[in-house]
């Protein structure tokens, strides 16, 4: 956690916003509850915020609430946008995610006519694992497997997908971001990615698309 | 599920339900109920005790509530005493005796006449309180916040007993305007600050202006 962090006083002077701002953003959960830091000051309890975060997320509100509601916004910052669903077609044509990925996909959860944004994150974790080139076919369609059972189960965004390799056998985790874990010497971590950094690039991706 | 119009729970004298989707949920007497509640509007005369959480448009509890879940709601008033082993959430928040509050209160208006403990934040636009007993909140966080007595009691008496004293503890109360009377605050921080009398705190930060009454105790104060 050596992320530079930014104290309240100094995010409401550096963004010119109020406390009612910041704590009425808080309540809409558009600010993520783990992103309070407490910490004991010499001028006693301060809040802190991991610095670039907060400052990218606060610009991003302000720069949407002009044309959104305060509940819209949520709708877009939340996990659960569950209102966005395109055609395959659409899909395809913007390119998000590869050829190859989106038949791992199917072969392992059958073909899809529509993408909804869950599936849309799904498609995009599987991309991304098998970008880094340390997962395969066979690993891929385990990642689709663990990722459909047990990640609406999670009901928290804050959660990581690790894939383990040890003597060529691979592993998938989904992990809670809470704590760090660690592996012993002879395993190999060969994919962690965070859901919710994932979450924001596909949203951005939708963003761009015009969605 | 089937669809179609949603019933109401009514117990009338001592009664328990597992819970469910209702249109009321009216208990008058004593109620207890063991699973989720999603209603348009519950009403409690009496005493209830909830052991999981309760989602209701609107919610009146005059008399005794104790609420072990979640509790949602859009507009909600107690009349009497209540308690919440969790956080609470909503729009309106009116009170009118006592409430204790484990979790955090989050809602846009609230008005707490009376006596309250939250473990949490309180985090609301607009929070008036009029104190007539002792309350504590770990935190309090919004626009407009202010904090006031209510009318002098008879013969004083608190000056006398200390348990009727009339006033507010927190450790830190943040906001844009904040008022302030029978406070005693490790923190103030705010952009328009007035600490009125009766006011113990130990650091005042504000932004724009303060205002600090004679019969008020500050410590310290910095402009930021």
């Amino acid at each position: 956690m050596d992320e530079t962090l930014i104290s309240k006083k100094d995010l409401l002077e550096e963004t010119n916003i109020t406390y009612g701002q910041l704590y009425r953003w808080k309540r809409k959960k558009l600010i993520p509850e783990d992103w309070f830091i407490r910490k004991s000051t010499f001028t006693g309890q301060e809040t802190f915020f991991p610095r670039e975060k907060i400052l990218e997320r606060v610009n991003r509100i302000k720069e949407l609430k002009e044309d959104l509601s305060l509940d819209e916004l949520a709708n877009a910052f939340s996990p659960s946008t569950k209102d966005i669903e395109l055609s395959k077609g659409d899909f395809e044509k913007h390119n998000i995610v590869s050829k190859n990925t989106m038949q791992i996909y199917e072969e392992q959860q059958g073909t899809l006519k529509t993408i909804t944004f869950q599936t849309a994150l799904y498609l995009y974790i599987l991309d991304k694992a098998l970008e880094t080139g340390e997962i395969g076919w066979e690993e891929g369609k385990q990642l689709t497997q663990t990722l459909s059972d047990y990640y609406p189960k999670l009901e928290q965004t804050h959660a990581s997908v690790v894939v383990l390799r040890k003597l060529g056998v691979a592993s998938v985790l989904l992990v809670t971001n809470a704590s760090p874990f660690f592996v012993d010497s002879k395993t190999k971590v060969a994919v962690h990615l965070k859901i919710e950094d994932v979450i924001n690039e596909v949203i951005n991706v939708f963003v761009r698309s015009g969605y | 599920m089937a669809i179609g119009q949603k019933g109401d729970l009514i117990i009338s004298g001592h009664g328990k339900s597992g819970g469910g989707s209702f249109e009321r949920v009216i208990i008058n007497g004593h109620g207890v109920i063991h699973g989720d509640i999603t209603a348009r509007v519950v009403v409690i005369n009496g005493i209830s005790k909830m052991h999981a959480s309760v989602y209701a448009e609107e919610m009146e509890i005059n008399g005794h509530s104790k609420n072990e879940g979640r509790v949602t709601f859009r507009k909600m008033e107690i009349n009497g005493k209540a308690s919440f082993l969790n956080s609470i959430e909503g729009k309106e928040l009116q009170l009118n005796g006592m409430v204790k509050i484990e979790g955090d209160c989050e809602v846009e208006n609230a008005e707490l006449n009376g006596g309250f403990t939250i473990e949490g934040l309180l985090n609301a636009d607009t929070i008036a309180i009029s104190l007539s007993g002792r309350s504590t909140v770990k935190e309090i966080g919004g626009e407009t916040i202010s904090v006031k007595r209510d009318k002098q009691s008879f013969l004083q008496l608190d000056k006398l007993f200390s348990i009727l004293n009339k006033e507010l503890t927190a450790d830190m109360i943040e906001g844009d305007v904040i008022e302030l009377e029978n406070t005693i605050a490790k923190t103030v921080r705010g952009k328009h600050v007035h600490i009125g009398p009766g006011c113990q705190i130990d650091l005042v930060e504000y932004r724009e202006d303060i205002r600090i009454s004679e019969e008020a105790d500050v410590k310290k104060s910095v402009k930021i």
